[in-house]
């Protein structure tokens, strides 16, 4: 009997949209993990066999994420899956991956509460970004907190993290408003009107996607002082500081495990493959590079398994570790988090991020931690 | 309640299913009907719940949190048992599950398989509470008769030097007398306007 022929190519799939209001976020993921598929297949493949993108047209709801997910895995034959953005997406892959026994590794951060023996969480857990954020807008700010977001899970529990590590601090939250998606510029002068009401020292802002531009748009126009009362995020990213002018989103903190200025070889690298492969002016942003690192975790796992035995994949993939632009990341064997490096920054009048604070090792993924403590919870 | 008895009745049990009006829905509506419930679905979550409905599955949405206040403040004791939906579990969806005092909770995506025996435990569960309810009201007032009638007793034999049989027999010999109960009479002599008589 003849040896089956190794298949010419292993397809994996990918998850990302270029409709749904995350668009441009997610536009820098795909492109990250086409980039770090193409370096997987310049050193040679998956032992000789190149890596082949599978990706579909995606919309804007998560049923159209899940649809995509069933299609790669059940047409096109894909093991595994790098991608979505929103939880609500992630949610609605999910079944889709544990009934089919693939993998999908997530590069986006998100509230925490989850685990899955068949995901890979990249991002950032609530303890390795909030805390950060925390802390710094308490030390040079104040406690006082308005939260401004939107109407899904994200939002909503990313709050209850914010409230308890303000109100650990004796701080208060002066208002906590959802918008709806979409709201535009109007709604976010409301949101600023309620901060002349309330005079926060800081804003918390949740809000994702197409809504951040008028959200800092609103903010500048009102003429409040970001270097005394800044909006301070997770989820504003480069993507979305590329779409608004450098005067509007200057001043403002953001917190994530890496940023397009991270001045070290390994990042400077990065950024200069991807802007190469994408433009010279393309931003790229901290789940572009979770997209990137993801793909590289994946193939030194699959070179070390045969890349269709899912046992010996998850086997390979525990405690794994990979240089990437942030610096060494390692995948906790316990909840499949990643261990990532802490970083705050200041969008400077470029509309470039000023990197202000780094963390001195890797922080440690806490998906399930219900109260973070300010002072750390070791 | 007996099993048979509790599965029998699944059989037009009146279920209100809500939930968005999608394809999940349509699993879960789709296999009530074919449990043999008879089915409603609305959506947003209302502030009451109609009338006749034998069980509520709730879909728990942190948007409704407000509607899902309003509509668990309108429940009485006797208010049907929630079946609550969920799909994420942080704190702050917890918090929500918990708001909605559920007896059962289903898990997304939503499946058939699993609903009948959440229903069944739901009913069940119910049916004790609701009895319980009842045992619990019907302790209550026996006790509040109880110490009535033992405050009454106190009063008769400071009043008159009785034993406490002696005053028991009076209550007892004036409750018969009156053709009402021993409660009724104590509650007399407390309101001090009973009708005295000499000590036999």
């Amino acid at each position: 009997m003849p040896a089956s022929p190794q298949p010419a190519t292993l397809k994996v799939g990918l998850l990302f949209s270029s409709t749904c209001m995350t668009a441009a976020v997610e536009a820098t993921q795909a492109q990250a993990t086409l980039l770090a598929i193409d370096e997987v297949n310049e050193q040679g493949g998956i032992n000789g066999v190149p890596l082949e993108a599978v990706s579909l047209p995606i919309g804007a709801t998560p049923e159209s994420y899940r649809q995509a997910a069933l299609e790669l895995c059940d047409r096109h034959g894909v093991q595994v899956l790098f991608g979505t953005h929103m939880s609500s997406t992630r949610k609605a892959v999910l079944p889709v991956v544990e009934s089919r026994r693939r993998l999908l590794f997530y590069p986006t951060l998100y509230e925490g509460f989850e685990y899955s023996p068949f995901v890979y969480y990249t991002g950032a857990a609530p303890n390795q970004n909030s805390l950060q954020l925390a802390r710094h807008a308490l030390k040079h700010f104040g406690r006082r907190v308005l939260f401004v977001g939107v109407p899904y899970v994200y939002p909503v529990e990313s709050n209850r993290i914010m409230r308890d590590l303000f109100e650990q601090a004796g701080g208060e939250v002066v208002d906590e408003i959802y918008l709806p998606f979409g709201a535009g510029l109007d709604a976010c002068r409301q949101v600023m009107a309620r901060v002349r009401e309330t005079l926060p020292d800081v804003i918390y802002s949740t809000v994702v996607g197409g809504d951040i531009p008028a959200l800092y748009g609103a903010y500048h126009e009102a003429g409040f002082d970001p270097a005394r009362q800044p909006i301070i995020s997770l989820s504003t990213t480069e993507a979305e500081v590329a779409l608004m002018p450098a005067h509007v989103s200057a001043g403002h903190i953001c917190a994530a495990p890496w940023f397009d200025t991270v001045d070290t070889p390994l990042s400077r690298q990065f950024v200069s493959r991807y802007r190469q492969r994408h433009g010279a002016d393309a931003p790229i942003t901290a789940g572009a590079e979770a997209a990137y690192f993801q793909v590289h975790l994946y193939a030194q796992a699959a070179r070390k398994a045969q890349p269709n035995n899912l046992d010996a994949l998850r086997a390979a993939l525990a405690g794994s570790t990979f240089e990437a632009p942030q610096g060494p990341v390692r995948i906790d064997a316990e909840n499949h988090h990643t261990w990532l490096w802490p970083r705050l920054a200041r969008i400077d009048a470029n509309g470039r991020f000023e990197v202000l604070e780094q963390a001195e090792q890797q922080e440690h993924p806490s998906p399930y931690l219900i109260e973070l403590l300010l002072d750390g919870n070791e | 309640m007996t099993t048979a008895n509790l599965l029998g009745e699944l059989k037009g049990l009146r279920v209100l299913v809500l939930h968005p009006q999608d394809a999940e829905a349509q699993i879960v509506l789709g296999h009530l009907q074919r449990i043999g419930c008879e089915v409603q679905q609305q959506w947003p979550v209302p502030d009451r719940l109609p009338p006749d409905v034998d069980v509520v599955l709730l879909s728990i949405e942190l948007d409704q949190r407000k509607a899902i206040e309003r509509l668990v403040d309108s429940l009485d004791e006797q208010a049907p048992p929630i079946i609550a939906i969920v799909g994420y579990e942080n704190p702050s969806m917890l918090q929500l599950v918990l708001l909605s005092q559920p007896a059962a909770v289903i898990e997304r995506p939503l499946k058939p398989f699993g609903l009948l025996t959440q229903l069944l435990i739901a009913r069940s569960f119910w049916r004790r509470r609701v009895a319980m309810l009842a045992e619990i009201r019907k302790l209550e007032i026996r006790q509040s008769a109880v110490s009535r009638i033992s405050m009454a007793k106190t009063l008769l034999m400071a009043r008159h030097g009785f034993s406490e049989p002696q005053a028991h027999q009076r209550i007892q010999r004036d409750a018969m007398a009156q053709r009402c109960s021993m409660d009724v009479v104590a509650q007399q002599i407390i309101d001090n306007d009973s009708p005295e008589r000499a000590p036999p």
